[in-house]
């Protein structure tokens, strides 16, 4: 769409208030722009051992914010990377003595104890983490929020990072207790607590959701769980069966009665992947569509076989990158080792080239990840998505209260998923 | 061009509104199409968003903060706005304040670094390998060399097992050995030394009193006293409890650098590179540590020490078969000094063992 194309589309939107049948946000963005910000990304990356991530982060954010319109109208990312940067390095002036104190009280009592103590103390550890990941995903999501802007007004989050942890904590006990049936409620008062605490301006966002909604949806899900613990069960006891006939054999004698067992166990996981993701896209549609802004409704038509088609195309992709991969490697090391020398100089000669694939591999894995997923799934996410009465939030007010002036720190400092993004 | 239409967003409310702009003197000239002015933009505070593309409009932001905007399509206003406006391509707001509390941070989180990896760590790795109970210590140590035979011996025909030397003389001599040596010791946990039938010159202390010696190091000794000083310095390692304080150091370092190179795609690569290297500097205290408790040993035993000297020279100078000696040199201090320091020690003094004993002790391994 061109330059004078998109200010006719600011001017209709603006003149008749029309969402038209296809959404009115469009996604503009173009692969080559995407591959350049990526390659560049990776290069600095690894050249200043990860100092620039908080600008690549930065420059990746405004691509997708600044091509995402509404309207023609498009978003605005007003982070700069001086913040997250200030954000880690007071992650890190923190974090930095307690992470070592637990990490050496972890090995000095590492060897004595008894295994219950042990596999205790790690699931204390494991569950302070998981709150720890909570509380850093929605000072994340604050974060991003008041970065983000449309029509020079700014998004926020209110309520507390503490009280978030503390839900998720509860919620997760839940389902737990209820063998996963709870999960969705879960999902639900999750997705409502940051919801209805976003706002635009000052007006904040409202959520209509039940975790009743989605419990058929989730029940179809666990009946799959369900069903790959039973073929995963069947696999084992035959694969330990065929072993304890078969000691001191070579193993791939025993192969073919086990071939069965593992290929319906295979098919069984993939059929419960499906089924998760099958439930995950309606989540989302459902989700987006209990969300309000004021007047303002939304509406989400997002396919799960559009998605299916994406991740399929990568996933394929990626596969022959790590065959050629394999082959190439096994290629170079096949005359090193025909050698009956064992010498550590010729192991160590090999692992810098080793390192070096390994690294090259896993950021070209990552580029191709973005281009053949993540953008067309952005792109699809844009375009399926509805917005009608629009017109709503041109009486929202700018917020004047205080935004968090730095950010992200711990997520960055504890390697916290937060998303491609 | 002089003047212009635009969209623009006041920045208090998510209103879009049609607007003039005309270049004034020193400002930009917003106008409704009534003629009522909206707003003034001086050129120094006129910035584009982003930059542009071609194909889409024209986003210009006023100052740093606050939101105000404006949205022109036409590419030829960029020209004059680019001779006007002298902070136009500034996408990115600069550091502008920040400088001082990103100054003041990173001070603090270079120096929080440096503390940690150069004070905190070594200090706190030797208090906990010192609190460790000696029972604890050497059922990790029987953990980690039960992983050791089991990994090296994972091949071997009849199990895992058949790679520790076991010859009922060899055994016999190696334990009147270990036992003359152990008594110039006041160790806190008893000695338990095998002899895995590995060709490589090494050997190891594991926590808890576990010693380990390879048939490479037995072969590449000329006499007794040779491989007992060898002895003798791993039994300086164990005294010193030097393994398990390396341990405890090894976790606070890694989880430290875990956090500093934060979360990008490779950085578990560089972690680990960075771990291996920064780790084999803090031993070169330790190894020196070790040769003088071997020393001291030697003495207590009666042992003639100066073969010993030998026994560095030879590692230096000679290659064995094409098989490198990495792990015994390059953490180890300066053979010369090495060298020199066995040369001191006592002179005089009686072989290690009778020929007989070294005898058997040198076909262990059947």
């Amino acid at each position: 769409m061109s330059a004078s194309g998109t200010m006719d589309a600011i001017g209709t939107g603006l003149a008749e208030g029309r969402t038209g049948s296809d959404g009115p946000v469009a996604f503009t963005g173009g692969r080559g722009p995407l591959f350049r910000i990526l390659v560049k990304n990776s290069v600095f990356n690894l050249l200043t051992l990860g100092i620039y991530r908080f600008w690549a982060k930065t420059w990746l954010r405004r691509y997708l914010w600044h091509n995402i319109a509404i309207r023609g109208e498009a978003l605005e990312y007003t982070g700069r990377p001086a913040e997250l940067l200030i954000g880690f390095l007071i992650a890190m002036a923190v974090l930095v003595p307690l992470a070592m104190v637990v990490g050496i009280l972890d090995v000095a009592f590492l060897g004595g104890r008894s295994s219950e103590d042990a596999s205790f103390g790690q699931l204390i550890y494991l569950i302070a983490l998981l709150w720890l990941a909570n509380f850093a995903r929605y000072r994340v999501r604050r974060y991003k929020l008041t970065r983000t802007a449309w029509r020079g007004i700014r998004g926020g989050l209110d309520g507390s990072a503490v009280r978030y942890a503390w839900l998720a904590f509860g919620a997760g006990l839940l389902t737990v207790a209820t063998a996963g049936l709870a999960r969705p409620w879960m999902r639900t008062a999750l997705q409502r607590y940051k919801t209805e605490n976003s706002r635009y301006g000052i007006r904040n966002f409202s959520f209509a959701g039940k975790g009743s909604d989605l419990f058929a949806r989730w029940l179809v899900v666990l009946v799959f769980l369900l069903l790959s613990l039973i073929l995963f069960v069947w696999w084992m006891v035959a694969f330990t069966a065929s072993i304890q006939g078969e000691l001191g054999r070579d193993n791939f004698a025993a192969a073919p009665s086990l071939v069965v067992p593992a290929l319906v166990g295979l098919g069984g996981l993939a059929l419960l992947a499906l089924s998760y993701m099958w439930y995950r896209v309606y989540e989302f549609r459902y989700f987006i569509g209990k969300t309000r802004l004021g007047d303002t409704c939304f509406d989400s038509d997002v396919r799960t076989s559009t998605i299916l088609r994406y991740g399929s195309i990568s996933g394929i992709v990626q596969l022959f990158l790590i065959i050629a991969i394999v082959f190439l490697a096994s290629m170079a090391v096949a005359p090193m080792l025909s050698g009956i020398s064992v010498s550590s100089e010729a192991i160590g000669a090999l692992i810098l080239p080793f390192l070096l694939v390994i690294l090259v591999f896993t950021v070209v894995r990552l580029i191709v990840h973005y281009l053949l997923f993540y953008f067309p799934l952005a792109r699809h996410v844009c375009v399926t998505l509805h917005i009608s009465n629009l017109e709503a939030v041109e009486d929202i007010i700018q917020s004047t209260r205080a935004d968090p002036k730095f950010g992200e720190g711990l997520a960055d400092a504890l390697d916290i998923d937060i998303g491609p993004v | 061009m002089l003047e212009f239409s635009a969209y623009y967003n006041d920045g208090r409310t998510a209103a879009t509104r049609s607007v003039n702009v005309r270049l004034d003197t020193g400002c930009l000239n917003v106008q409704a199409p009534e003629g009522d002015v909206l707003a003034r933009w001086l050129f120094d505070e006129v910035h584009l968003v982003d930059r542009p593309v071609p194909g889409q409009p024209i986003r210009l932001r006023r100052g740093d903060e606050g939101g105000e905007r404006l949205i022109v399509a036409d590419e030829e206003v960029l020209a004059s706005l680019e001779a006007a406006c002298p902070n136009l391509r500034r996408t990115l707001p600069g550091l502008g304040a920040h400088w001082r509390p990103i100054a003041i941070w990173s001070a603090l989180a270079v120096a929080s670094v440096i503390l940690v990896l150069f004070v905190a760590i070594p200090l706190l790795a030797e208090q906990a390998a010192k609190a460790v109970p000696a029972e604890l210590e050497q059922e990790l140590g029987e953990a980690v060399a039960r992983q050791l035979v089991n990994t090296l011996g994972a091949r071997r025909e009849g199990g895992a097992d058949g790679i520790v030397c076991e010859t009922p003389a060899g055994a016999a001599a190696l334990d009147r050995l270990v036992e003359r040596l152990a008594e110039g010791t006041e160790s806190h946990v008893p000695f338990r030394v095998r002899v895995l039938d590995v060709p490589v010159v090494n050997a190891l202390a594991l926590p808890g009193g576990q010693i380990i010696l390879f048939r490479g190091l037995l072969a590449f000794s000329e006499n007794s006293e040779q491989l007992a000083g060898v002895l003798a310095h791993e039994m300086g390692h164990v005294i010193h409890r030097h393994t398990l304080e390396a341990m405890v150091k090894g976790a606070g370092i890694a989880a430290l650098l875990g956090l500093v190179v934060g979360d990008f795609t490779g950085a578990a690569v560089i972690t680990g590179l960075a771990d291996a290297v920064i780790t084999t500097s803090f031993t070169r205290d330790a190894e020196r540590e070790a040769d003088r408790a071997a020393l001291r040993i030697l003495a207590a035993a009666e042992i003639d020490s100066r073969p010993v000297a030998d026994f560095f020279r030879r590692l230096e100078t000679e290659r064995v078969g094409g098989i490198d000696l990495p792990s015994l040199l390059s953490t180890h201090p300066p053979l010369p000094e090495r060298t020199a320091a066995a040369r001191a020690g006592a002179g005089g003094g009686s072989a290690a063992m009778t020929r007989s004993d070294w005898r058997a002790l040198e076909g262990i391994c059947g």
